[in-house]
């Protein structure tokens, strides 16, 4: 049919084409389909069109925005080979490289600020690349990693701001290598949009957010007024990662060494919550048996050859592929959910009334619990050592005595919505709990939690 | 009210501002700072232009030198790290009869808020912006900043910093509808009061950086320009920024620099081991933005209804 042939035939070349799609779109037999191969030309993802269906009716040539796309038959194509050499291998999928445990000489225990506590369980878990905008009461981290790294084939870089800090830990994490910040309120609140991509595209790294008195710029005295915002909003979107709360230095080494593990585990951010006056505080520190030499994960985009088709990106057009990438998350949020829940009991075996707090106050309520026990008054610790996922288990097993929960918090009652949130998840209702609360940078203290405890058993006996 | 020695002899007529009027609360910062020169020359600069205190507001960022506002009794706006910029033209897009004046830090204006820095410039609204460029992170306690010079010692660069120092001067030269670009220093108050004052007067964005010590965490940076009265240079031209003469006579060093001139202004700004004080860029001739958001301000209530009812009208089916 001489029709037919007069139509001109679509001709493109692959390491020409964006990968737009627009011509999917325009082609009324379907006929172009989206590629599954990275070009090794452009990186970019070429379509492929089927010549068998195609009827030439040259909708797709208007449709392409590119000058050097798609054009009609007749065009001189230039063999790839002479104008760029000979193609070279397609990639492989790499192999993953396993992390490695190497172990330490048994050293003295050591006297640290908290934040260098911290600093000394990243380098211990193999962190080497740390970025960060200074903010007190959080610097010394970044401080002593500025000292330490250059030493240790490692690079401290002080960014122009939190949002350039959270977007080069983006690309670092994006290229499978543990990196970490530290900031305090203010700067959290500006890295959220950059962890909702990272949530998004499933990049690890791990955040220390030494909290201060907000809102605003508030003061640089501790408070725990970012629990709703490292629990409950974490920038926009469907986002969620694991939270942890130390209370004392060893408690800021060990769990910044566990946040490494979680976050390449679950290849989502960490973060880690303390308060200005743990960050602060100095302690007795032991160090672990052993230190991390990182492994690369399959997924890095590591810049060799065996890496190239991997792509990070948080971007999924189609509305169905962006609800399966977050019923995908949600499996995520599932299994950490399951699998990750953590709490420090004081005392809690048999306390009728258990008072939770976390941080500098779990501290204080520690003080309290072993006043109050003297003077015969079952209370006890529960700390919850994730905040996210609430350790709702571990405090379910406790609720058979338990008859009154007492929040203890530096916040107006971001913890106890937690609590509340959890227990109304797991169905437990009728539970009496009572609070504890300061803001503003001001501490709950021992003797106020002790007679809070007593007025509590006053009005219960 | 007990007047200072300098308003007696001015003499001044009964109801006008005094010096005191400005104060606000007591200025704390570390001894020997060279803020407090600043907040005494802008203080000077608004009992002799008699700024009534309701018709100025000191914004600032967040760093030593953001505090600023709080010594003045005027309205105030101590805002976010990095952002003084787009505060202060956010205030200015609508109240054109406000004095703005912000005070701004080498890590606020050139780090964090490096974004709104450009486009301030070139929305060039009528404020005055002063620079406090103490080449260091004071707040937060000696950490490097985008002007601190190569090498400097800081605690996160323990071993030196590694990269050139920005040059905010040559920078905001750089920006499109740039129009009043100045230097000053510190340690010489007739110069510093002349050319804030300079600043204050002209129409559009005024950008002056003023050479700051620090003495609590760069103490000698700049030594060799104020051991050495050569290596300061004083920019004079008929359009440029007056001294007097007996201060005029102190610099041992002067240059003839036609404020228009912008390719001597980016040779002024880039001297090797000197540093040029004066009116480095006058345009008098630029966009201002204010003039434009500012529009319909003295429209009454009725207008603004029937503008609005005129709008929804289109709707109408
Ligand atoms: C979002 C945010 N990040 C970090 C800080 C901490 N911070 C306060 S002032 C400052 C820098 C101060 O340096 P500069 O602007 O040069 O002013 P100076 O104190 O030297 O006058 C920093 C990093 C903050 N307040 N907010
Ligand atoms: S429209 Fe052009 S650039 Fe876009 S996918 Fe089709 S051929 Fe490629
Ligand atoms: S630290 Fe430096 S800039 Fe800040 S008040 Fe003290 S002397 Fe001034």
């Amino acid at each position: 049919m001489p029709k037919t042939k007069e139509r001109p035939n679509p001709v493109l070349l692959p390491s020409l084409c964006k990968g737009c799609g627009r011509c999917i779109e325009a082609c009324p037999k379907d006929c172009i389909t989206m590629g599954d191969q990275i070009d090794q030309q452009s990186g970019l993802i070429p379509v492929v069109i089927d010549y068998d269906i195609c009827n030439g009716c040259g909708l797709c040539i208007t449709a392409c925005p590119e000058p050097y796309g798609l054009t009609a038959d007749g065009y001189e194509l230039e063999d790839p080979a002479r104008l760029y050499g000979e193609r070279g291998p397609l990639a492989t999928k790499p192999d993953a490289i396993p992390a490695q445990e190497i172990p330490l000489p048994k050293c003295e225990p050591l006297v640290l600020k908290g934040n260098y506590a911290a600093a000394v369980g990243a380098l211990l878990a193999g962190c080497r690349h740390v970025f960060g905008y200074p903010i007190t009461p959080s610097t010394e981290g970044a401080e002593l990693m500025a000292k330490l790294l250059p030493d240790m084939n490692g690079v401290f870089l002080q960014a122009v701001s939190e949002v350039a800090t959270v977007n080069h830990m983006y690309g670092c994490g994006g290229a499978g290598l543990p990196c970490m910040t530290f900031t305090s309120s203010p700067g959290f609140s500006l890295m959220l949009e950059g962890i909702s991509y990272m949530v998004g595209a499933e990049v690890p790294a791990v955040f220390l957010n030494v909290m201060r008195g907000g809102p605003g710029l508030g003061n640089i005295a501790p408070e725990q007024a970012d629990i709703k915002l490292v629990c409950r909003g974490l920038g926009h979107g469907n986002t969620h990662a694991i939270v942890l709360a130390p209370t004392t230095p060893q408690e800021m080494l060990d769990l910044t060494r566990l946040a490494f593990e979680l976050t390449f585990k679950y290849r989502n951010p960490v973060v880690i919550v303390a308060d200005g006056y743990l960050g602060q505080m100095t302690g007795r520190v032991d160090l672990p048996d052993h230190m991390i030499k990182p492994g690369l994960p399959d997924w890095a985009v590591w810049g060799d050859h065996a890496h190239r088709n991997n792509l990070i990106n948080s971007i999924e057009l189609a509305e169905v592929d962006l609800e399966r990438r977050n019923e995908n998350l949600n499996d995520k949020y599932a299994k950490m959910t399951a699998n990750e829940q953590r709490a420090n009991l004081f005392r809690a075996d048999d306390a009728e009334i258990l008072i939770l707090a976390c941080n500098t106050p779990a501290r204080m309520v520690k003080g309290a619990v072993e006043k109050l026990r003297q003077v015969g008054i079952a209370a006890g610790l529960f700390h919850p050592v994730t905040l996210w996922p609430f350790p709702i288990e571990k405090m379910k097993s406790l609720l058979g005595h338990v008859k009154t929960v007492l929040v203890v918090e530096a916040s107006a009652g971001q913890l106890e919505d937690e609590l509340r949130l959890a227990f109304s998840h797991a169905g437990i209702e009728g539970m009496t709990i009572e609070n504890l609360r300061h803001m503003g940078g001001v501490l709950p203290q021992e003797d106020e939690i002790v007679r809070k405890v007593i007025e509590i058993q006053g009005v219960e006996s | 009210m007990i007047k200072k020695e300098a308003d007696w002899i001015q003499e001044l007529p009964p109801n006008q501002y005094t010096i005191e009027d400005y104060d606000g609360g007591e200025a704390r910062w570390c001894p020997g700072c060279g803020d407090f020169a600043v907040l005494s020359a802008v203080k000077r600069i608004c009992r002799d232009n008699q700024i009534p205190p309701e018709k100025m507001v000191a914004v600032s960022g967040i760093g030593c030198s953001s505090r600023f506002p709080h010594y003045m009794n005027t309205y105030g706006f101590h805002g976010l790290h990095g952002r003084a910029l787009p505060v202060a033209c956010g205030i200015k897009a609508r109240r054109p009869d406000l004095d703005i004046w912000v005070a701004t830090g080498d890590g606020d204006c050139c780090s964090i808020g490096a974004g709104h820095w450009i486009h301030a410039i070139r929305y060039n609204m009528n404020i005055t912006v002063m620079l406090f460029d103490n080449n260091v992170y004071g707040l937060t306690k000696n950490q490097s900043s985008p002007t601190s010079p190569q090498g400097l010692v800081t605690s996160t660069h323990p071993s030196g910093t590694w990269l050139p120092p920005l040059n905010p001067t040559l920078a905001t030269l750089g920006f499109t509808n740039v129009s009043f670009v100045a230097q000053t220093v510190d340690w010489n108050p007739p110069h510093l009061y002349a050319t804030l004052n300079a600043a204050y007067q002209h129409k559009g964005l005024s950008f002056v950086r003023i050479m700051q010590r620090c003495p609590t965490f760069t103490p000698n940076l700049f030594d060799p320009i104020i051991n050495d009265p050569t290596r300061l240079i004083l920019l004079t031209h008929e359009n440029g920024i007056e001294v007097e003469p007996a201060v005029e006579k102190k610099f041992k060093n002067k240059v003839v620099h036609d404020p228009s001139d912008m390719t001597g202004a980016r040779d002024l700004s880039t001297l090797e081991g000197k540093l040029a004080i004066g009116l480095l860029f006058h345009d008098p001739n630029t966009v201002i933005y204010d003039e434009f958001t500012n529009h319909g301000l003295d429209m009454d209530a009725g207008d603004k209804l029937k503008a609005v009812r005129e709008e929804i009208a289109r709707f109408a089916i």
